[in-house]
């Protein structure tokens, strides 16, 4: 039995403030780095082609754009469920 | 017991530190996750994208399905932020576990498809090293399922010892994590577990207990350890399933039933005639014309029979040789017997479709009904693709296709 299906960029990814976005498989979606000094990513977001925006998922010390979108880290077994879902729990809090 | 109270400690942290250690910063992000403080996006806050859909198979069984997608291993690096090659993997999740033949649903990158079949094969290496701390060995080439060393410890109680596990490129971790030894000298969890059952109690010297076999298997993989050495885990041979291609349909089928020999369905630039049905035997014959009546392709579908609904229930949908004897493919084209299954995704009964549409379980079936009245049921496809994995995808170059999870 197999499940689910992964699609992955081939290449690096680079981002800057000049060329601050990047879309996702067929477009689906599209990353946005709106404040980047060099540093530290202040603010980014997630759009997709259904016209939805995320929050500013940067913040003061935000160092990578490592994220998880959706429940997909149910399929992906305790280590995402751990690692990402309990932080971000506690960053709520 | 404060003994091994405390060695259940102690190797409880020695894992999770080798759980949770980064490993050598390679090239790609294959078999990593998420920085552990990665930002996360519940689907309540993008619902179109993100919650769950119900889309329904060809019997009209709804199945969920799920889309989403994570950014891993992304860093700052002379001023730019860097997302290494496999570092933004979008994954999918539908209907496609149920079934290859009742056109469960999927959506792949925002788009509606139908599952329509997968070739899977073991990814087998022989005579390596799984070293500590460095990354997971693919046990074919790049991408495909690996193993990972989680744990080594040398000496402890004059055993050298290590652990393992399956890893898929797309850093989901799985399968028993098995503990190896040099040599057999050594019981499994499981026996150990049967043995204190059995009233053996605790076998003697106690600390041995607590390291596997050099050897373990499932349905699904194998390994053969040679021994543990200073480098690493020394594999004699270890084997993992992994998917090679799998086909799917943005379109959905022709739906051609009660078809009855000699008769000819058109199906865009191609026609089929169906040269014989047999009901008895569950066949169908068929031939693929041209538009101008050359004989592209002739295959006799089948056998598909009430005996092999209820004897090989889980067979019908796995087997790699029954599967593809339900269908004919031709380039793009698919030619597929209608079949009518409710597969139980765990124990419970197969339930089949009657004449009348109603699922019922197998046991009160007495014939078919994709071959009712002697007349067969069809489904032709007219766009199927074939999509290889850790292959570009067709319809966006940028980006490989990858397994989610066997």
């Amino acid at each position: 039995m197999m499940t689910g299906l992964a699609i992955e960029n081939a290449e690096a990814i680079t981002l800057d403030s000049k060329t601050n976005s990047y879309d996702g498989p067929r477009g689906l979606f599209k990353i946005v780095v709106d404040e980047f000094d060099g540093k530290v990513i202040r603010s980014w977001h997630i759009e997709d082609t259904y016209g939805e925006k995320s929050r500013n998922l940067g913040d003061a010390q935000c160092g990578s754009l490592d994220t998880v979108v959706g429940e997909v880290g149910l399929y992906l077994g305790g280590h995402v469920m751990t690692n990402v879902y309990h932080q971000a729990l506690d960053n709520l809090n | 017991m404060e003994k091994r109270g405390l060695l259940h400690i102690v190797l409880s942290v020695v894992f999770l530190l080798a759980f949770t250690l980064p490993g050598n910063a390679e090239e790609n992000a294959h078999y990593k996750l998420p920085s552990p403080d990665a930002s996360f996006v519940a689907p309540e806050e993008m619902p179109e994208l993100l919650a769950p859909k119900l889309l329904p198979n060809r019997h009209g069984i709804e199945r969920g399905i799920t889309e989403g997608f994570m950014i891993r291993q992304s860093s700052i690096e002379d001023g730019k932020i860097r997302i290494p090659p496999g570092g933004l993997i979008y994954f999918t999740f539908g209907g496609e576990g149920f079934s290859n033949l009742n056109g469960e649903p999927l959506i792949i990158a925002g788009k509606e498809a139908i599952w329509l079949g997968k070739k899977e094969a073991m990814a087998i290496k022989k005579d390596f090293i799984v070293a500590q701390g460095k990354r997971p060995v693919p046990l074919c080439e790049e991408g495909t399922i690996a193993l990972a060393n989680t744990f080594s410890m040398e000496g402890f109680l004059n055993v050298r010892s290590a652990a393992f596990q399956f890893v898929f490129a797309n850093g989901y971790r799985t399968w028993d994590l098995s503990v190896v030894i040099p040599s057999g000298y050594a019981r499994s969890r499981n026996a150990i577990a049967y043995g204190y059952l059995q009233g053996e109690g605790m076998i003697t010297p106690p600390p041995l207990q607590f390291f596997g076999d050099p050897f373990d298997a499932s349905a699904t993989f194998f390994v053969v350890v040679d021994s543990v050495t200073p480098q690493g885990i020394k594999i004699k041979e270890a084997g993992a399933l992994d998917m090679i291609w799998f086909k799917t349909s943005y379109d959905k089928p022709i739906v051609a039933n009660d078809v009855a020999a000699g008769q000819t369905l058109q199906a865009g630039k191609y026609r089929v005639k169906v040269l014989s049905v047999d009901p008895e035997l569950g066949t169908v014959g068929i031939n693929l014309l041209d538009s101008k009546g050359n004989v592209l392709a002739e295959k006799t579908l089948g056998p598909l029979t009430l005996d092999i609904y209820r004897n090989q229930k889980h067979i019908l949908e796995h087997s790699t040789i029954i599967r593809p004897t339900l269908s004919l493919d031709y380039e793009n084209i698919r030619v597929q017997i209608n079949t009518k299954f409710d597969m139980p995704f765990g124990p419970g009964p197969m339930k089949l479709m009657n004449e009348a549409g109603d699922f019922v379980p197998v046991s009160q079936m007495n014939e078919v009904s994709s071959f009712y009245g002697g007349k067969v049921d069809l489904l032709i496809y007219e766009d199927v693709r074939k999509m290889e994995l850790r292959n570009p995808w067709s319809e966006d170059t940028r980006f490989i296709l990858q397994t989610a999870y066997i």
